[in-house]
């Protein structure tokens, strides 16, 4: 059964992203938008976090490497979409190689601290080179120009247009990252995080898998920023916050650190949620920190790990579902 | 010239003991129960908001308001610590940082639900309002009493720490959890008197913060946790006498940085202590792994 | 006789005061079954650890297949075939057992590093996991997770992710402690077993005299950082000085 159930899932999500695409409503169409972008960035940090066992806070510096990127090459270079965002994935991996090299050296609270000081340096920067970045404004303006291949140019102004530039993207990147978690590569990032001390005794280099990790994160937390860009027409210096560096690991844990789906159910759940709790309080943080307790004292596979283990449908009976192993 | 040096020096001291007041409290969690408390700077607002709370209800009295607005909040670190922590010292680093990191969303709000989300302003101290001339200049009187009160408690929790029997389990547990286990110390009931003595130091520098910074926000906690976090990376993650020093190398650092390197100021602080974690990460008084 | 595999020369670690390795020059043959033991303190343990790099000696050089390795990080000497095992067990605790090998094996075949193809298409990798996991009698256990095995069972997936590496070198520390005599005479055989097929020289650290005795054709005795005898089983038997610093305690047990 299992064997079907990812293609059938695959094609189920596919469909009903297409469903929303049409027939959604502007406001349906944008909020999982959002959804999409927050579950690329954290199904990235989430190789970082569930499977290689590391925890940033850092990526924001990614994220908005890529928003900042894109925005960029956008002004001052060229303002085709597709290589807007390719350069913002450029930048958030160039940035997440000079970072990564340093912090991939520590574990545990002193590569969160220290990803925390390398995050925070870039939103230092974003928010003190005004010339460059527009400071505190951050870089407006940043309209979407029709993707022209060939002889066809696709316009993507109106939001339900570039909804599905941000499915196919978010699609691909689900693609990539189930591809990475079922390869070798995988396997030796599950391991370092099971036992890093032994891994070296296995032949791998920890740094250097540590830091493929970290890249590899890095470059879908750029891909996330680029797409945000593009949805808000601008970017903001708070994108590069450690508060933002947050989000993916909430995301993450809600959803279940040791899933695939994990990352994407929770920014689901993250997004709605917080829709949701504002047309009846201001206060959604306050019911988020609650649900947060609710997960991390009794939950601690998250909701899918806890679905899954609830309605037995493990692969294999002695799977983790304590996440992280300490 | 001199004058301006002399001051920046002393606006330095004052941001230094200031952030140590927070940090300390951080810090003494840190090296007992090494769990780096997110909500360290919420402890901090709940401090600052019962103050301003209190003293509103006692006759404007500040004094009265210091001494009771952070037992209140001990009581909520009592309950964090009993309730909740406890059960995830067990638990990978993720899942220790975020339980605390609820609690900072949960207090963010309460706080906003209980005193409005706009910015309070603060009251005046009795004898410390206003401010003296130094060296022809005027020096605000609250900023020299808080370069006075850093050091008092650095040496109040010297004394504790090293003079008194409480002061020695402490240590001993917090250098070895079995052994001081196994000699007859109650762990637990120690953790949570260690984390109820932090909350309370957290609270309390919030609540001397109150005239310092001069209003009140919901989010001032979210701020001085990172100040707080890279002073106690400087001095070496559990080392009060490195929190003590880093809290003024990061306060000088800034005032000095405000005044002639105002771009970078920010980021100084950052390469600071990504330059310790890499090169040190003991922390400039903490021991060698 | 043929080159030594691995070669120390004026090796030297002190810890403190402690002197752990006094100048230290080994030789140790391919093809042979070396032992080294010694009281607690003489340094076994401190002679693998800069062997296999988890720790740096102070002063010397360790030589490998005729190349410096001194400074060279771990993993870079395990790609090289020089391995080890560890005292305790060590393995990836939440991963099956067969996963467990299969990481060394990918590393060994040099594709551990794929990140677009799946697992499951390592054909070669998975064979010689499956190969690996048989030699130390564990195919029954290949799916299940680490954590959920026996101590035993644990310990021989501890030589397993050893073996995984392609071990020119294998250095065993203390391979049998914790197991029960079932387990033991299994791990015994298979060290024999796989020395005898040539491709793997064994240097074991070792407590218990009958597996010194039964399996070693060289000891080395340690004792306070100094190689206080070095020979066959013949020779450090009929030692004085072995007796005197090593034996002695040994009998009295």
């Amino acid at each position: 059964m299992r064997r079907y159930a990812l293609p059938l899932i695959a094609c189920l999500i596919l469909a009903g992203l297409v469903l929303v695409g049409i027939l959604g409503s502007r406001f349906t169409v944008y909020i999982t938008m959002r959804v999409m972008i927050l579950a690329i960035f954290a199904l990235g940090y989430n190789l970082l976090l569930g499977r290689t066992g590391l925890l940033s806070f850092g990526h924001a510096a990614f994220f908005a490497g890529g928003s900042y990127g894109a925005a960029l090459f956008f002004i001052h270079v060229n303002r085709h979409p597709l290589l807007c965002i390719a350069a913002g994935i450029a930048l958030a991996i160039v940035l997440s190689v000079i970072i990564g090299f340093f912090c991939v050296r520590h574990t545990e609270i002193y590569f969160a601290m220290l990803t925390l000081a390398f995050g925070m340096m870039v939103f230092s920067l974003i928010w003190n080179m005004r010339e460059i970045t527009g400071g505190d404004d951050g870089l407006v303006g940043i309209a979407r120009a029709p993707i022209s291949l060939w002889l066809v140019s696709i316009s993507l102004a109106k939001p339900s247009h570039y909804y599905f530039l941000v499915m196919a993207f978010f699609m691909v990147s689900l693609a990539l990252v189930y591809v990475i978690r079922q390869s070798p590569l995988g396997l030796i990032l599950s391991g370092i995080r099971e036992n890093d001390k032994r891994i070296e005794f296995a032949g791998i280099s920890l740094k250097n898998y540590r830091l493929a990790a970290f890249v590899i994160s890095g470059g879908f937390a750029g891909l996330a920023g680029a797409l945000a860009t593009f949805l808000n027409s601008n970017t903001t210096p708070f994108s590069a916050h450690w508060t933002h560096s947050a989000e993916p690991v909430l995301v993450s844990l809600i959803g279940g650190l040791q899933t695939f789906m994990g990352p994407v159910v929770g920014s689901l759940i993250y997004v709605v949620l917080r829709e949701v709790i504002e047309r009846f309080t201001q206060n959604w943080m306050l019911w988020f920190g609650i649900i947060l307790l609710i997960i991390i004292m009794g939950f601690r596979g998250g909701v899918v790990g806890s679905m899954v283990s609830l309605l037995g449908l493990k692969n294999r009976p002695d799977e983790r579902s304590e996440g992280v192993s300490a | 010239m001199l004058e301006s040096i002399v001051h920046v020096c002393l606006a330095g001291l004052s941001i230094g003991m200031f952030i140590w007041l927070v940090a300390s409290g951080l810090t003494l969690i840190f090296g007992v129960l090494k769990v780096l408390n997110f909500a360290h700077g919420t402890f901090y607002m709940l401090g600052a908001y019962l103050c301003y709370w209190v003293l509103g209800r006692m006759g404007e009295n500040f004094w009265l308001g210091l001494a009771i607005g952070p037992l209140v909040v001990c009581a909520a670190g009592f309950l964090i610590e009993r309730f909740f922590l406890r059960h995830v010292y067990h638990l990978a680093l993720p899942y220790q940082l975020l339980l605390t990191f609820a609690f900072v969303l949960i207090f963010d709000d309460a706080v906003k639900i209980l005193w409005g989300a706009g910015s309070l302003g603060s009251p005046n101290v009795p004898g410390l309002s206003g401010s003296i001339s130094i060296l022809g200049r005027n020096f605000p009187l609250y900023s020299l009493f808080m370069i006075a009160v850093g050091p008092l408690v650095a040496l109040a929790m010297w004394t504790f720490l090293e003079r008194t029997w409480w002061g020695r389990i402490i240590r001993a547990s917090s250098s070895d959890r079995e052994m001081a286990a196994a000699l007859g110390v109650r762990v637990p009931a120690l953790y949570t008197a260690v984390f109820v003595l932090g909350t309370w130091l957290g609270a309390l520098g919030g609540g001397l913060a109150v005239p310092y910074v001069g209003l009140l926000t919901p989010g001032m906690g979210e701020a001085i946790i990172i100040d707080a976090f890279v002073v106690a990376v400087i001095g070496g993650l559990g080392s009060l006498k490195g929190a003590f020093f880093g809290a003024l190398i990061i306060g000088l650092l800034s005032s000095f940085g405000t005044r002639f390197l105002p771009t970078f100021d920010m980021f100084l602080t950052f390469i600071l202590m990504a330059a310790v974690l890499l090169w040190r990460p003991q922390g400039f008084f903490g021991e060698a792994k | 006789m043929s080159r030594p595999i691995l070669e120390t020369r004026a090796l030297r670690k002190a810890f403190g005061r402690v002197l752990v390795a006094n100048g230290l020059d080994l030789a140790f043959e391919e093809g042979a079954i070396t032992s080294v033991i010694g009281p607690n303190g003489a340094g076994k343990s401190t002679l693998i650890n800069m062997l296999s790099g988890l720790i740096a000696p102070d002063s010397g050089d360790i030589f490998f297949l005729g190349r410096q390795i001194t400074r060279l990080p771990i993993y870079r000497r395990v790609k090289m075939g020089l391995c080890r095992s560890f005292q305790v067990v060590n393995v990836f605790p939440e991963l099956t057992a067969f996963e467990n090998i299969e990481i060394p094996v990918l590393a060994a075949q040099g594709r551990a590093a794929r990140l677009l193809s799946p697992l499951s298409g390592e054909t070669p990798a998975g064979e010689e996991a499956s190969a690996i996991l048989s030699r130390v009698g564990l195919s029954h256990a290949a799916r299940s997770t680490a954590t959920t095995l026996s101590h035993g069972d644990q310990r021989l997936l501890e030589i397993g992710i050893a073996l995984g590496a392609r071990p020119r070198l294998l250095f065993l520390d203390e391979p049998t402690a914790g197991m029960n005599p079932v387990e033991r005479t299994k791990i015994l055989d298979g060290i024999k077993r796989i020395s005898a097929e040539g491709k793997t020289t064994f240097v074991i650290v070792e407590h218990d005299m009958d597996v010194v005795f039964s399996l070693s054709d060289r000891i080395i005795v340690l004792h306070h950082g100094d190689i206080i005898a070095d020979g066959t089983k013949d020779d450090i038997q009929s030692s004085s000085k072995v007796r005197e610093v090593y034996l002695g305690d040994e009998v009295e047990e």
